[in-house]
């Protein structure tokens, strides 16, 4: 397979390895009469739907509560076209003839059920893709609370409260479950395996950070949620034909927990997990049902002293909670965690590119006439000039230090030149174009790139995936390998090419301030600001900065402006140094220049003579 | 690997509970129910299986029916939920030789449950189900066991028309249960062939809680109506009455058959006066006052007798049944339930023969006075006056 990278080779292989579990699974619970043949086909429908919606709240971050609503449609409208006319004559008689008329297969009304769901995922996920955590965790239990209200509401659609009956059962097949299990598993890998869930992953661990490589989050959401909602509203198809009755109480708060439970038990930052997670408890709930009704037939039965054995029922409810309180405090992220299924089996190592892959040495120019500007920006808040009448020129092929004690407004002026703030007034200019206005992703696209002061990698990502989110930004008609060598090159060159499988969130301080740079890089930007590089930084770590600033300079003609408290750095390493004190530029030049100038003496070097005093001074 | 112990364990067990069910004898009758012990139904699901199995004890210790099968009841909980019905209906009549069938009484699951145990030939009884159109959806097994919408609403309709003398009638429906949707409209039917007039309809939601609405309609009419007839759930009745009397409407209410809950009786004065219709009144009959005594001494529940009273007659038909066809054989006891005439039982006189698979029997008028439900009197339909099920 040499033509894929490394995360589609994980989700192949995850998936060649859960397919066939959960087939073995299907097939030994059938073998050993555990659950009857309706359970085992609703605990295929369970994984089904698990996989959708943990393909969304895996990817995303974001935890959905609302996919059992493309449950119901899904169950609705395929039911539309199966259940038999003469039913639909009276459970449905306000829908148009040709509704009344059709009595299609399961496989035919299948596609429209999915169609279906995915237009009412297009629609909720307006709304959805502007939201972020607690909200969007709300919002989309709004959904299953609208949807509910709609079931029972939209008579001649639903029957209401009433419910459909009658659903064909007998087209409740194994091949077309078992076929419709693989679509889903294989749509979801799919999906996992490309750019997209990279980009919407690198969002979910850190948002800001993946803007500021030009991935624009609400779009990547949207295209999440409505593709989960085509697999969910498939597995609600399937349901209606295995129970043979719909109604919206099926479709509200205890499937909603249900479907919660299975991807949480599982673990739902990946779809193995949504998928063992849905398989452990259907067999749960089935050996806990058995041992209900087991111990029925001993109710009325004299135990001893003339104390009769009592008829229990809810026993399996009540055995199906403590069982995921214990799970989860066991594991307290779910059975598999972040991981696939693949990664669990294969170290990381094994399944390595690195050898086969032919490293793609970064070779590009910023035009030597590329200039960042800003002229007389200013931010007020009420009452306070953050940030006032502030003009700064970088140049190609130069480095720009940008200094200032504690408070003069260096915060404010990187969040406004990139894009998290909106200036007051004056303009940002990027290669005579006006970028005032830019979004944080539309700066980055047009070749700002940054770091920031407190590391924001993508935690759960490898350096290696860190880095390919910025390349396909730059170039997404890359093939998935030649985007893989490309992020290899940025590594190299960045001396981080050994821990390209690393996770981020595990690599050395050092290495994780080189990894954001190398992933700024890789967006190929002409200007790069770097937000206090050498910050935590010892000595000998911040030397061993100074030969790859030079070198990307020299080697791309990038300019880079430096925001940097480390004065030594700032000396040594800029052409030209800007001071910034109290929200005003005081002075500006050559590096010996504005060490001689007074005013920036006395406005910053004091302030840095107490800093460094009190840091010196440990009583 | 604590999960992998825990699973293990948890299939070793299972494995051990499939080895150790005890399979019916051959010599059993056994009935298979499916209905809620838990969830929303159980609150009336239970007491007729209460009901049941009180009548199976007393039957087992003179031999079981016919003198000679002793009579095993194999139950599951649907939870209320008509998906988990239709998975364990689908079990139950896969795994064990089923003689007779109970189903709950939710609409949807018991039409499901109908038409699985249509294809092994059985009767099913649908606990306390009274909408009439049930049976037909639910197949050839599916009998109701207590009174219809259609025999409530006709009966409240002959109550109004011939001893309250009741000219003019309103009538309030919700469409989300064919329970509040139509028996109003049965009542119409009845009362207008009988020379009464509907002179005004408003309709309400499902846990709507406001009905200033229904009342500003009703206060519009030119003259109050004699009576009002609604059927809200008991998550609706309290408010309803309330706004209705708050309002000022004096009219006589008749209204839903669970209004023998001491939650409604401890309303006190605003539902002083108000009628309902039950199949279980302790003071109809010496053998339903019995019932309620030794319903009381066994279970100490004795709010819930009326459902716990339809599920012991119940039995008393499936018996009568049973004796006519002479057999256990299922088809046998199905065709021998639908010619069952004048059954002497808790709830009344029922017979299915020449009114369809909705009994006919008396129906019981209450009033309640003093915090009290007051048995009023029993009416029973002719044939004729029974109006036809709708929908």
């Amino acid at each position: 397979m040499g033509f894929i990278d490394q995360r589609s080779k994980e989700c192949v292989l995850s998936f060649g390895l859960l397919l066939p579990l959960i087939l073995v699974l299907i097939a030994l619970a059938a073998l050993t009469d555990i659950a009857g043949r309706e359970l085992l086909l609703l605990g295929c429908v369970n994984v089904i739907a698990a996989t959708g919606l943990g393909l969304f709240s895996g990817t995303s971050g974001i935890l959905s509560l609302g996919h059992v609503a493309f449950f119901g449609v899904g169950a609705y409208v395929a039911s539309w076209f199966t259940l038999p006319p003469g039913m639909k004559s009276f459970l449905l008689a306000d829908m148009p003839a040709f509704v009344q008329e059709a009595e299609w297969s399961l496989p035919a009304a299948i596609p429209v059920a999915v169609l279906a769901s995915m237009l009412v995922g297009a629609v909720s996920g307006v709304v959805i893709m502007r939201l972020r955590d607690t909200a969007a965790v709300i919002a989309s239990f709004g959904l299953v609370v609208i949807a509910y209200l709609f079931f029972i509401g939209a008579k001649a659609l639903t029957n209401g409260k009433q419910a459909l009956y009658g659903v064909p059962t007998e087209e409740a097949t194994w091949p077309v479950f078992i076929g419709a299990l693989g679509i889903a598993l294989g749509a979801a890998f799919f999906l996992k395996s490309t750019r997209f869930a990279r980009n919407l992953e690198a969002t979910r661990d850190e948002e800001q950070a993946s803007r500021s490589i030009g991935i624009e989050p609400q779009i990547h959401i949207f295209l999440f949620w409505v593709a989960s909602a085509g697999i969910v509203g498939m597995a609600g198809a399937l349901f209606a034909h295995v129970t043979g009755v719909i109604s919206p109480n099926g479709f509200y708060l205890e499937k909603t927990f249900a479907f919660v439970v299975m991807i949480i038990l599982g673990g739902y930052r990946s779809v193995s997990g949504c998928v063992i997670g849905a398989a452990v408890i259907t067999i749960a709930e089935q050996i806990f049902r058995k041992v209900e009704e087991h111990l029925g037939t001993f109710a009325g039965t004299e135990l001893a002293f003339g104390i009769e054995f009592p008829l229990v029922f809810g026993l399996t409810a009540i055995s199906f909670s403590l069982l995921i309180l214990i799970i989860l405090y066991l594991r307290p992220e779910g059975v598999l965690g972040y991981r696939e299924l693949a990664t669990l089996i294969g170290k990381r190592a094994a399944m390595d590119t690195h050898s086969a892959t032919k490293i793609d040495r970064p070779a590009y120019k910023v035009p030597a006439d590329s200039v960042l500007q800003t002229h007389a920006l200013s931010k007020t808040y009420t009452g306070l000039n953050a940030l006032e009448d502030v003009s700064l020129r970088v140049n190609a092929g130069e480095i720009v230090g940008l200094i200032g004690p504690n408070g003069a407004g260096k915060t404010t002026f990187i969040n406004v030149l990139t894009g998290s703030l909106f200036a007051s007034g004056g303009t940002i200019t990027l290669d005579r174009q006006d970028g005032t206005a830019w979004s944080a992703v539309k700066l980055a696209r047009e070749g700002l790139g940054r770091t920031f002061q407190n590391i924001r990698l993508f935690a759960s990502l490898s350096a290696l995936e860190n880095v390919i989110s910025a390349v396909t930004v730059r170039a997404p008609g890359l093939s998935r390998r030649q985007a893989e060598a490309r992020a290899f090159g940025w590594l190299g060159f960045l001396h981080l090419e050994d821990k390209a499988h690393v996770l981020s969130s595990n690599l050395a301080y050092g290495d994780q301030r080189r990894l954001e740079i190398a992933r700024a890089l890789a967006l190929e930007p002409k200007f790069l600001l770097l937000d206090e590089p050498a910050a935590g930084m010892n000595s000998a770590e911040t030397e061993a900065l100074k030969e790859p600033l030079r070198k990307i300079v020299a080697d791309f003609g990038i300019g880079i402006l430096l925001v940097e408290h480390d004065l030594k750095m700032v000396m040594q390493l800029c052409d030209r140094i800007y001071v910034l004190n109290k929200g005003q530029l005081i002075a500006e030049g050559l590096p010996q220049d504005v060490a001689a100038n007074a005013a920036v003496v006395e406005a910053y070097v004091g302030d840095e003579t107490e800093y460094a005093h009190t840091k010196e001074d440990p009583s | 690997m604590s999960l992998r112990k825990l699973l293990t364990a948890g299939l070793s067990l299972a494995s051990f509970a499939a080895l150790w069910t005890a399979p019916a004898l051959a010599e059993d009758f056994v009935i298979g129910a499916v209905s809620a012990r838990t969830g929303f139904m159980a609150a009336y699901d239970a007491p007729f299986m209460q009901g049941v199995t009180m009548y199976i004890a007393e039957a087992n210790k003179k031999g079981g029916l016919l003198g000679k099968y002793p009579i095993k009841l194999i139950e599951r909980d649907d939870a209320s939920d008509p998906q988990k019905a239709a998975i364990a209906v689908a079990e139950l009549l896969k795994k064990e030789k089923l003689n007779a069938f109970v189903s709950s009484a939710i609409s949807p699951n018991a039409i499901a449950a109908g038409n699985m145990v249509a294809k092994k030939d059985l009767l099913i009884m649908h606990t306390i189900a009274s909408q009439p159109t049930i049976p037909a959806r639910a197949g050839a097994g599916s009998y109701l066991v207590m009174m219809s919408d259609a025999h409530m609403g006709g009966v409240y309709a002959k109550f109004a028309r011939d001893d309250l003398k009741a000219k003019t009638a309103y009538i309030v429906t919700s469409d989300f249960d064919p329970y509040t949707e139509f028996l109003p409209l049965y009542f119409k039917d009845l009362f207008e062939k009988l020379g009464g007039k509907v002179i005004g309809q408003s309709s309400f939601a499902y846990d709507q809680q406001e009905f200033s609405k229904v009342v500003a309609d009703i206060k519009k009419l030119p003259q109050e109506p004699d009576v009002i007839v609604a059927m809200p759930f008991d998550n609706d009745f309290p408010i309803f009455i309330n706004q209705l009397r708050a309002g000022g409407v004096k009219s006589t209410y008749l209204g839903p058959d669970v209004l023998d809950q001491p939650s409604v009786k401890g309303l006190g004065k605003m539902v002083e006066g108000l009628y309902y219709v039950t199949m279980a009144a302790p003071s109809a009959s010496a053998a339903a006052g019995n019932f309620v005594k030794a319903y009381e001494a066994e279970f100490g529940n004795a709010d819930a007798y009326y459902p716990a009273m339809v599920g012991y007659s119940a039995m008393r038909l499936l018996a009568a049944a049973v004796d006519a066809a002479g057999s256990t054989e299922p088809k046998a006891i199905r065709d021998a339930f639908g010619q069952l005439v004048n059954v002497e039982t808790e709830i009344g006189t029922v017979t299915f023969k020449g009114v369809g698979k909705a009994p006919n029997l008396p129906v019981h008028i209450m009033r309640i006075e003093g915090g009290e439900g007051k048995y009023v009197k029993s009416i029973k339909l002719d044939p004729a006056e029974i109006p036809t099920a709708k929908k």
